[in-house]
């Protein structure tokens, strides 16, 4: 039980974090000058949080101390993040999913769905131990080979750590909520695992924040294609890797609203031969879309090739011109170029025609 | 694994420090009475002294930047913020002191003069000593001048342009630079005139816990163009120096300005320069940096694109060793249509040294198609060093186009063995791989700059091996 109290202390250090860190503020760093809109700040952040919801935990102790070490850790590298804090301040359940060689072994701790009317959070935990694994996430439901393991109705938020050991893991990934969320993936990877994940975004205003741990060997690639169109969208991704490995991340937006990425690889001392490679290209589609973009590397050894890239443009008079020599109007041959510039780089069936549907609605 | 051995850096031919006596030397610390001191010593209008006190009350205000490099460990109380080494100004090479000319001739200056830099203004410590400029930049109506004696000889072009580009209020350093600025360049360049060969200064460091606080304002008038120089090398001391200079250029319409400097301070320097250029319609302002030199470098010449058509370039390298952190890197900040932006950086890490790209790209609102491209290489030679890439893009105009790519690695053992192949010691091959990794750098620079850098660089590399 005592783990459990331990729990409960850092959901209430985490309110008091919350409280007390700023809104991201308009000069974050005196030279830079980035103009962050105050009213989004306003609308994704709720205002003060006077009480930490009541987590429940109904679990074998070994798995409590699970948990634990999981939210210390995220405690620990999250401190200054506000939006982690309001989302560990909230937080009601833990669900804990275990898959062995492929076949879920464990369903535990939490009742499948909130209670009506409720808006919680729960962070949810799957153990890939070995074998090979589908996950798909589409918003708040979360699938395993198919079956649904967990729905969260009303939470509006999405707080998944997955770590995957000797395994294969796909994730696909569609958030396209009309509400505002935020969403936090902690993606690991250890002893030679391979993960691939896709990810598909349509926000309406969005905080998706994307954490990869990746050594042993193992590698993990990361793919999202945004469409940012409804509202501001805010992509955070970073990258430890503390032991030999590979992480390739990109991160594709067609923007006519309000776009921040950044990204930052940090490659350890320890990380020999590893590589590292972020490219975020953005493709501005109308005189009111706003791209910013601070793509980051930490290098801390020389045994290793990493490089980053990103830019912003528009779609190319050229391009556009021939669809439009065959037939197809200024918006169509904007919504074709688009479509193969989201396209690119994920390779599920289902999120490609997600986009194909996203860019017939626009 | 079995470690190379590390290079040691023989500084023997920097390390000189002559023994002399000063005209005049401030007690250590910062206070209102070593403004006034300073002020009344210059002679300075009232005007100027009221800036400085305005200007120290922001710096004691502002806190130190918690982004970039560490610099908690500088002691502004320990620093001397004024030293003098002689009463008078000369103009002859004869006039000058032996012992400040035995300096600048270990350093090859005279013989750079000699050739074809057109005036030096060699700063030693906090004073311009000599400054030669050849009749022909006063035929041309170049004013290429000490920036004190600007101050009493062209006092309405100094008032207008002096904290132009980068007010006081900008940042701590360029407040600390307002109030306590000493020496530095002045220069003036007609309307349609083009300066036929490059304008040079060399600054030299000399005095321990000096704190140098140059500043340079270059004034490029419609339609000329101007190629400034700028060197720096000072010996080693034990306690931390600072330098803190201030460089504004005024690019007006149709001109073209590009302002060369290599740093290589001794490692115990904070080197803390802002430097920015307004670059007005169709002109183009080019900054050639190179940092070798220094503890701490925090760095980033700026463009401001302000006129229509106007461009800009940053071309800068750093080379980071033992307990070196090189926080370098550019801005290009778009306010205007059709501007284009270019940066060029390079960075090696070697022996434990850290080297950072941090840059901004910024397109306006009314930065109609502007263009930017960015390119940022890291080469770090060993396992202990380390190398860092922060760029800021941001991008508010759908039809710009704006671009940043970065890589970092270290020598590829393919080359490295082919050149081993060809009979060469690994540290020969490794400081051709490097030499060839900087060159972008080096063959922008004048004949004997790039001969000297290549010279400071293959100092840097004794011994150290890929």
């Amino acid at each position: 039980m005592n783990d459990l109290k331990e729990i409960k202390n850092i959901i209430e250090n985490a309110r008091r974090s919350y409280n007390s860190l700023p809104l991201p503020k308009e000069k974050e760093e005196e030279w830079r000058y980035t103009p962050l809109q105050k009213e989004v700040m306003h609308a994704l952040f709720p205002g003060e949080i006077k009480k930490a919801d009541d987590f429940k935990l109904d679990a074998p102790v070994r798995t409590i101390g699970l948990i634990k070490n999981t939210i210390a850790e995220i405690t620990r590298k999250e401190g200054n993040n506000k939006s982690v804090m309001m989302m560990l301040a909230l937080l009601s359940y833990a669900n804990i999913f275990s898959v062995h060689d492929g076949t879920l072994r464990r369903i535990k701790t939490a009742p499948p769905r909130p209670e009506k009317g409720k808006t919680e959070i729960r962070i949810s935990l799957l153990l890939i131990e070995s074998g090979r694994v589908n996950i798909t996430i589409k918003n708040d439901r979360v699938m395993l080979n198919d079956k649904t393991l967990l729905k969260n109705d009303n939470s509006g938020a999405n707080f998944i750590v997955v770590v995957a050991d000797s395994s294969t893991l796909k994730m696909d990934i569609l958030e396209d909520e009309s509400k505002g969320t935020f969403s936090l993936f902690y993606i690991c990877a250890f002893n030679k695992s391979n993960v691939r994940t896709d990810m598909v975004r349509h926000p309406k205003y969005l905080r998706t924040d994307i954490r990869l741990i990746a050594s042993g060997e193992s590698r993990i690639e990361v793919h999202t294609s945004s469409l940012i169109v409804k509202g501001p969208s805010d992509i955070q991704l970073s990258s430890e890797q503390e032991g030999s490995s590979n992480v390739r991340a990109e991160v594709r937006n067609v923007i006519s609203s309000y776009s921040v990425v950044r990204g930052r690889l940090h490659i350890a001392n320890e990380a020999v031969n590893s590589t590292a490679s972020f490219n975020n290209p953005n493709l501005l589609i109308s005189d009111n879309g706003k791209a910013f973009t601070i793509p980051s590397l930490f290098i801390d050894n020389n045994r290793l090739s990493a490089g980053h890239s990103a830019s912003i443009s528009r779609i190319d008079e050229g391009e556009l011109f021939y669809l439009m020599t065959r037939g197809l109007s200024k918006k169509r041959a904007a919504a074709v170029i688009s479509e193969g510039f989201l396209k690119k780089g994920i390779k599920s069936e289902w999120l490609r025609k997600s986009i194909e549907k996203f860019l017939r609605g626009m | 694994m079995v470690k190379e051995e590390k290079f040691r850096v023989d500084y023997s031919s920097y390390n000189f420090h002559n023994k002399r006596k000063y005209a005049f030397k401030e007690a250590p610390g910062i206070s209102e009475k070593v403004v006034r001191d300073i002020s009344k010593i210059k002679n300075e209008p009232e005007w100027m002294l009221d800036t400085r006190l305005k200007a120290l009350r922001i710096f004691q205000s502002m806190p130190l930047p918690k982004w970039g490099a560490d610099i908690s460990a500088l002691n502004f109380s320990e620093l001397i913020y004024y030293a003098r080494p002689t009463e008078k100004k000369v103009n002859s090479w004869d006039e000058v002191p032996d012992y400040i000319k035995e300096t600048f001739e270990r350093l090859g200056i005279p013989e750079a003069e000699r050739k074809f830099l057109s005036g030096v203004s060699a700063q030693y410590e906090s004073e311009t000593v000599y400054h030669k400029a050849k009749e022909e930049l006063d035929k041309l109506g170049i004013i290429f001048t000490d920036i004190d004696s600007a101050l009493t000889e062209y006092p309405e072009l100094f008032k207008k342009y002096f904290g132009r580009a980068i007010p006081m209020t900008d940042n701590k350093f360029s407040a600390l630079n307002t109030a306590f600025w000493s020496g530095g360049s002045f220069i003036y360049v007609p309307k349609g005139v083009n300066v036929p060969f490059p304008l040079q200064a060399y600054f030299r460091l000399n005095i321990a816990r000096i704190g140098q606080f140059e500043r340079t304002i270059i004034i490029a008038d419609k339609g000329s163009s101007l190629h400034y120089i700028e060197g720096c090398s000072a010996p080693i001391y034990n306690r931390a120096s600072l330098h803190s200079g201030v460089v504004e250029v005024f690019v007006l319409d149709d001109a073209k300005v590009r302002y060369t400097t290599i740093q290589n301070w001794s490692k115990n320097v904070y080197n803390l320069v802002t430097q920015r250029a307004i670059v007005h319609k169709n002109a183009r302002m080019e900054w050639v940096d190179g940092n070798i030199g220094s503890k701490t470098t925090m760095k980033y010449p700026s463009i401001v694109l302000l006129g229509e058509g106007a461009s800009g370039e940053v071309l800068s390298i750093s080379l980071a060793g033992r307990g070196q952190c090189q926080d370098a890197g550019a801005k290009a900040i778009h306010l205007a249509p059709n501007t284009s932006s270019r940066i060029i950086s390079k960075s090696v890490s070697l022996d434990g040294g850290r080297s950072t790209y941090r840059g901004l790209v910024r397109v306006s609102e009314r930065a109609r198609n502007a263009v930017s491209a960015a390119n940022c290489d890291a080469l770090i030679l060993d396992e202990d060093s380390s190398s860092d890439t922060i760029p800021y893009i941001e991008s508010q105009r759908e039809d710009s186009l704006v671009s940043h790519e970065a890589s970092v690695g270290k020598i590829s053992d393919e080359q490295l063995f082919y050149l081993k192949s060809r009979g060469l010691s690994e540290e020969k091959a490794t400081d051709i791989i490097v030499s060839g990794f900087l060159s972008p750098f080096t063959k922008e620079l004048p004949l004997e700059y790039a001969i000297e850098l290549n010279r400071l660089i293959r100092l840097e590399m004794k011994g150290a091996v890929g």
